[in-house]
């Protein structure tokens, strides 16, 4: 199959090719559409760019190595998210135990490979922008785990709440009562930047 | 649809997706190929057993282990006579118990003497003479015994114990034992201790006077 035709097909017909025949081209096309949602979900919810680039290209490499355990029932995407939020998960608890939670990683390395969008050429704008996500970030690491995986998932990565309760495995209830109780959460620690 | 909760929370709501998008790096893909590629997560192919057991990581220690082991059977072999196994081996003589019982045999010689001449034709004058003969050998040769069983095995009370099993039936019927003769543990009493002990008595055999006790 060309490269063409392959980016006409859906996530389910990619993987199922890639099942199939090992043709890497799907494979390829998948990690091209999925590396920057799972980016950005993994660096919210940890906080880490490094770590955060480590653990998509895991999910990868998982998705790469376990193809034949995808079942065409589910969605692709729940199923990527899913092994992503897991190794997430697993990465918060790893450095919960040994103390070394950075959250103020980005910006301050000097080998940061993370790049703030050029969108103004004013510079003052720039640093209120970065100032301004950094506080949201630093509120969004301060909210309960539980909490602020779903409210990502809703929230910025615009998920459905049936995606949500696949890929956390929780009742599409919780999942309601989890993303309000965030949000919640966030209102009061985000408090300033509404009277800005 | 939205929610009324999702109209409660629209401030935060807006400023979550006002967000920048993170995004991957540029050399992501490269990465993620080279790892792939580093890895071999192809499917892996099973080993056999035999291939598995052959491989020089467990063959060369599993093979040290074997040579090492042959190596300790041939240095100490398990039959040598170097090492004394206490099941095979004989008891050892014990030439104190070879004397008692030949003084056992000498005693009985002399009872069967004796009792000869107790028989009714015989006289009673060479009677006497003859056990009395008899006993002096008998208490020489049974105090000799006795002594060489209080140097020899004093402490070891199995050797006491046979001196006793053995010999005194027939030394009762001859000789009479004083104190010197047995092994009897010796208590040496300090001056004060054998004033107490008089002092004892004394009260003791006071005690016996008045009450009329014998």
């Amino acid at each position: 199959m060309t490269d063409k035709i392959l980016n006409e097909l859906t996530d389910e017909e990619l993987i199922l090719e890639f099942q199939r025949n090992g043709t890497i081209g799907a494979y390829e096309i998948l990690v091209q559409r999925y590396k920057n949602p799972l980016i950005n979900y993994v660096f919210r919810f940890l906080g880490d760019y490094e770590a955060c680039v480590d653990i998509v290209q895991e999910t990868m490499i998982k998705v790469y190595r376990y193809k034949d355990s995808y079942s065409s029932i589910a969605k692709f995407s729940t199923w990527i998210y899913t092994i992503a939020g897991n190794l997430a998960r697993t990465e918060y608890q790893r450095r919960k135990r040994r103390k070394i939670f950075s959250i103020n990683s980005y910006g301050d390395e000097k080998d940061e490979t993370y790049e703030i969008p050029d969108e103004s050429f004013d510079p003052e704008r720039i640093t209120d922008s970065s100032i301004k996500e950094k506080i949201i970030q630093d509120a969004l690491e301060k909210i309960s785990k539980a909490y602020r995986e779903v409210v990502i998932l809703r929230d910025i990565q615009d998920l459905s709440y049936e995606e949500i309760s696949e890929i956390t495995n929780l009742p599409v209830g919780t999942v309601k009562s989890r993303i309000n109780r965030g949000r919640a959460q966030l209102q009061k620690l985000l408090k300033d930047i509404y009277k800005e | 649809m939205i929610d009324e909760k999702d109209q409660e929370f629209d401030g935060v709501i807006k400023i979550l997706k006002g967000l920048h998008q993170v995004k991957a790096p540029q050399n992501f893909e490269a990465d993620l190929m080279r790892r792939i590629n580093a890895g071999k997560y192809s499917e892996e192919k099973s080993e056999s057993w035999f291939s598995r057991f052959f491989a020089p990581k467990r063959f060369i220690p599993s093979a040290a282990l074997a040579i090492v082991a042959v190596l300790i059977l041939f240095v100490i072999k398990p039959g040598s006579n170097t090492i004394e196994n206490p099941f095979n081996t004989k008891p050892r003589l014990r030439e104190d118990m070879i004397t008692t019982t030949n003084q056992m045999s000498e005693e009985k010689k002399i009872d069967m003497e004796l009792q000869k001449m107790l028989e009714p034709n015989k006289d009673n004058g060479s009677l006497k003479q003859k056990s009395e003969v008899a006993k002096a050998d008998a208490k020489g040769e049974n105090d000799y015994n006795i002594k060489d069983f209080q140097t020899d095995k004093a402490g070891s009370s199995y050797a006491s114990e046979n001196v006793e099993a053995v010999s005194s039936p027939s030394v009762s019927n001859y000789y009479v034992i004083d104190k010197s003769g047995l092994n009897f543990r010796q208590v040496n009493l300090t001056k004060t201790e054998r004033m107490e002990i008089n002092r004892l008595k004394a009260n003791l055999m006071q005690f016996m006077k008045e009450n009329n006790l014998k």
